[in-house]
């Protein structure tokens, strides 16, 4: 009966740490099926679990959204290119053949 | 904004032998992403404009050191990362904290439930705009460089895991395992502030 309850307990149920264990996969979206669905019977349940979740995500957005490529076009003047390009031809080695003159 | 790595003009072969036309074309299709991810990096506009071009100088002058277990572009990208932590050491003002305030960031369980209680955060009703940056980028500043740059690698960069070990030389399961750690970390960090009920 003991060995029962546990396995019943280890499909249905998991802990709040078993829960916070999985938050990473759950949001990367790489969670098996039957864990996902373990996970989210938990978290309909359990507000505390929930609560966390939010804040979780709520982390993932606020670093997005203080991206600092946030203030930078897509794609960076072509101002960028040409300035390395710049820098780089006023560094490249000059070619040894050409030591001697 | 994810920069996936693209090497369509990217003529490894004719850079190796030395055509610096090819380099250059390099250059100029890498130069955006590049300047993305160290500015992800050092959050200093001026210095990764710099880094940008110091990247490309060093992996010029090291040419011959790409051993070809990469793509080229990854190569570049590697020799990026390493000059904008190296930046970061300089620069950086305040300490990192060590493993063990890390540690105190992370969520307490007792008999598998968590010890603490959590608020509903409202990030957008308890801050404004430029205030949440700034938050966040405290935050950011607080953590370790290996904590830091898996999450400029996987959250900001939105690069997969595999790349993001194979950028970092580390597994994919240490890639999970600091990007869950650190993401719990800025969670506790910003909780005081968006914390929706505060009584």
């Amino acid at each position: 009966m003991a060995n029962f309850l546990t396995e019943w307990r280890r499909r249905w149920m998991l802990t709040c740490q078993e829960v916070n264990g999985f938050l990473e996969a759950y949001v990367d979206g790489r969670l098996d099926t039957t864990t996902k669905a373990q996970f989210e019977r938990h978290i309909n349940g359990c507000e505390t679990c929930r609560t966390y979740l939010q804040q979780y995500r709520a982390t993932i957005d606020l670093v997005k959204e203080a991206d600092p490529a946030n203030d930078h076009p897509p794609e960076p003047s072509d101002a960028l290119v040409d300035e390395t390009l710049s820098f780089l031809r006023d560094h490249y080695e000059p070619p040894t053949n050409n030591a001697s003159s | 904004m994810p920069n996936a790595p693209s090497s369509s003009r990217v003529d490894t072969e004719a850079i190796l032998n030395g055509d610096r036309a090819a380099f250059e074309a390099m250059v100029e299709s890498e130069t955006p992403r590049l300047f993305h991810i160290i500015l992800r990096y050092v959050n200093d506009d001026e210095a990764a404009r710099s880094l940008v071009q110091e990247t490309f100088l060093q992996a010029y002058k090291n040419l011959d050191s790409f051993r070809g277990d990469s793509q080229l572009t990854s190569w570049v990208t590697g020799i990026g990362i390493n000059l904008a932590r190296s930046w970061l050491r300089k620069n950086k003002r305040q300490q990192p904290m060590d493993e063990e305030t890390m540690e105190r960031l992370q969520p307490d369980f007792r008999f598998g439930r968590y010890t603490g209680s959590f608020e509903p955060w409202d990030p957008e009703q308890t801050a404004e705009r430029a205030e949440r940056k700034e938050l966040v980028h405290k935050a950011l500043d607080e953590l370790s460089d290996s904590y830091r740059e898996v999450i400029v690698l996987r959250d900001l960069e939105e690069r997969s895991t595999k790349e993001t070990a194979e950028l970092l030389g580390i597994s994919r399961g240490a890639v999970r395992v600091r990007l869950h750690r650190a993401r719990q970390a800025l969670r506790s960090l910003l909780d005081p502030h968006f914390a929706s009920d505060f009584s």
